[in-house]
């Protein structure tokens, strides 16, 4: 049924189709790319915070989405990476570059301790083990003698991108090569092997597939993904301080994760700079009671994208992806849930 | 000597409030294999809506309004967010119950602003003192529910039909249902009861923490989930013991880690480090907790 309905309705390959197409193609790139320009610092500001986010989400993303491994403690990873790179600047004097390779370094390595207890540790228990990871991370690791004991960290900018808008572009060119990483990954032997083994570890071991070590990837990319969102989150406010990595900050990674859609990453990075920026500009709009609004109004949107479109907003906007990518437009007729996800059995 | 005791009645101290939080995570977990983040909140709710009541009825009625109000919402949580979620990815019912409790959170805030408030305490003053340690009323009431309501629990799973039948839903549920139980309605109960825990935890902590909207999220919540890993997941006997574990591990390193000049000098929190080694400790020797086991 399916193939003769693709064989009959060419519709979506028309030449009319490809000029709408690119149409809202210019029209994303002009929002994303020109729009920014034309707004005050301070958007620019916001911008650049929702696109770190949607970085760090798609380090989430890796060990959720991909290798089935809950970790609830992400704001702690993201503070290592904006620690380290602060830290590198203004104590060792060195460039921002070198506190990006640095933070990114470091971070894949505290994630990959976190994976070599992942390999004992399994499902909702490592999610608590993350959990305290990260509040231990807030109020002790951030708060060492050499990280000014609460204080904080002072972060420059880099020269060239010292301004809001500049630095916007910077994390923009940041998020695209993430993203590009994730989709290598993804088509790689590696990424299989990792899906292989999130779905089950026995069989993907009777393939011949080394699983520990690619559970251990797994946290390794997640960690230079979100290393890299970390040090340009310090940068971005030009000083690091602890109480802004709490926990809520790691359940609203989480969130954005899951409900912007796991093993999406244009559900994860709309829904993540969606959910950013939706607060930000209801708190403009509705002035004292916004953060009753926007917390309201997000908890409510969770629940029922969750209970309807158990994907996520991936599954939402696939048909709209899936027309802008060349195909037709329509929905996916399984419904459902496109995969069993991150099972409950530890 | 004296140091010792001390410590050890600090531990309880700080470890009932954890324990009576870890039972309702347990319950739930038992009933549903859900981790409920917002087991917090059903405390925090039960507390604000005794707040709200304190000024108009007797002190006992409105405790006893903030507990109903707490049950209650488990028992919408459970309806309009759990039932719909019955075969999603676990990782997507924590989510969930995370935002319920954000949205909770939200109300809290729209109620009350960031405000810090204390409720009054049941009974005021102290109880007794312990090698210095003045224990308040308050406190041993804590303790005293904790007992008994995990005797009651105890009694419940072992000595009635009801109990027995929360288990087997919970080992088997297509079975459970082919023998006629529902196990739609036991989900139903489960939360309820662990929710009616939650709210009892937080009217009883709220007086002698400080109420600001999120404290039993915040404040507890993560304790609470230590205490019921660390105990075993599964066990309420663990859950118990896990939250007592906790408060010592507090106690211990705030009375003779926090002293020590290099470490006051190089960290602050070493609490939160102590317990971080004990739970990674615990689950690498034993996975599934101290009492734990698969069931």
């Amino acid at each position: 049924m399916a193939v003769a309905d693709a064989a009959i309705d060419r519709s979506h390959n028309t030449s009319t189709a490809w000029v709408s197409r690119g149409a809202v193609w210019v029209v994303l790139a002009l929002l994303v790319l020109v729009l920014p320009l034309q707004l005050e610092n301070f958007h620019a500001q916001r911008w650049s915070l929702a696109v770190i986010y949607a970085m760090a989400a798609l380090s989430l993303n890796v060990l959720i989405g991909y290798a089935g491994q809950i970790s609830l403690g992400h704001q702690g990873f993201l503070g290592v990476g904006a620690f380290m790179s602060a830290y590198m600047v203004s104590a060792h004097g060195q460039t921002f570059w070198a506190g990006v390779v640095v933070a990114a370094a470091v971070t894949a390595m505290a994630s990959l301790v976190m994976g070599l207890v992942a390999l004992r540790v399994r499902g909702l228990y490592l999610a608590l083990v993350t959990l305290v990871f990260g509040r231990m991370a807030q109020e002790t690791l951030f708060n060492l003698k050499i990280f000014g004991k609460g204080a904080g960290v002072e972060a420059p900018r880099p020269e060239a991108f010292a301004t809001d808008h500049a630095f916007y572009y910077l994390c923009l060119i940041a998020l695209a090569l993430v993203l590009y990483a994730d989709w290598r990954f993804t088509k790689s032997k590696a990424g299989r092997a990792v899906t292989a083994v999130r779905e089950n570890e026995q069989v993907a071991a009777s393939y011949a597939i080394p699983v520990a070590q690619y559970k251990l990837l797994a946290f390794v990319l997640s960690g230079v993904f979100v290393g890299v969102a970390g040090a340009l989150y310090a940068h971005r406010i030009t000083r690091i301080e602890p109480q802004s990595l709490d926990f809520p900050l790691a359940l609203f990674l989480i969130i954005v994760t899951v409900v912007g859609g796991l093993r999406s990453r244009t559900g994860v990075v709309v829904w993540t700079v969606g959910f950013t920026l939706l607060p930000e500009y209801l708190a403009d709009t509705f002035g004292s009671n916004a953060p009753f609004i926007s917390q309201a109004v997000g908890a409510a949107l969770l629940v029922v994208i969750l209970v309807f479109y158990p994907g996520g907003i991936g599954q939402l906007i696939r048909p709209v992806t899936r027309w802008l990518g060349g195909g037709p437009f329509k929905r996916d007729d399984e419904g459902g849930f496109v995969e069993e996800g991150v099972r409950g059995r530890p | 000597m004296e140091k010792l005791v001390q410590a050890l009645v600090n531990g309880v101290i700080f470890g009932a409030p954890y324990s009576l939080l870890a039972l309702g995570l347990v319950l739930v977990y038992k009933g549903s294999r859900v981790f409920n983040f917002a087991q917090g909140e059903f405390g925090t709710v039960g507390a604000f809506v005794t707040l709200l009541l304190q000024s108009h009825v007797p002190l006992l009625l409105a405790v006893i309004g903030g507990v109903i109000s707490g049950a209650v919402m488990g028992l919408a949580t459970e309806r309009f967010v759990v039932q719909p979620l019955f075969d999603a990815p676990k990782v997507t019912l924590l989510v969930a119950t995370a935002a319920v409790a954000l949205g909770a959170i939200a109300l809290q805030l729209a109620i009350g602003d960031a405000e810090i408030r204390t409720l009054r305490p049941l009974v005021s003053g102290d109880a007794f003192v312990i090698a210095n340690v003045p224990v308040l009323w308050q406190q041993l009431l804590i303790i005293l529910a904790l007992a008994g309501l995990a005797l009651v629990l105890w009694l419940f799973f072992t000595r009635t039909d009801l109990g027995l039948a929360v288990l087997a839903a919970s080992q088997e549920p297509t079975a459970t249902n082919l023998v006629g139980i529902s196990v739609r309605k036991i989900s139903a109960l489960v939360w309820g009861m662990a929710a009616l825990l939650g709210a009892v935890a937080g009217v009883l902590v709220a007086p002698v923490a400080q109420l600001t909207p999120g404290f039993g999220t915040s404040g507890l919540l993560i304790f609470g989930f230590v205490a019921a890993v660390v105990g075993g997941m599964t066990s309420l006997p663990g859950a118990v013991l896990g939250g007592i574990l906790v408060g010592m591990v507090q106690a211990f390193t705030a009375l003779y880690v926090q002293d020590i000049s290099w470490v006051s000098d190089q960290i602050t929190s070493p609490e939160l480090v102590a317990l971080f080694v004990v739970l990674v400790g615990v689950l690498a020797v034993r996975p599934a907790g101290l009492l734990g086991k698969e069931a």
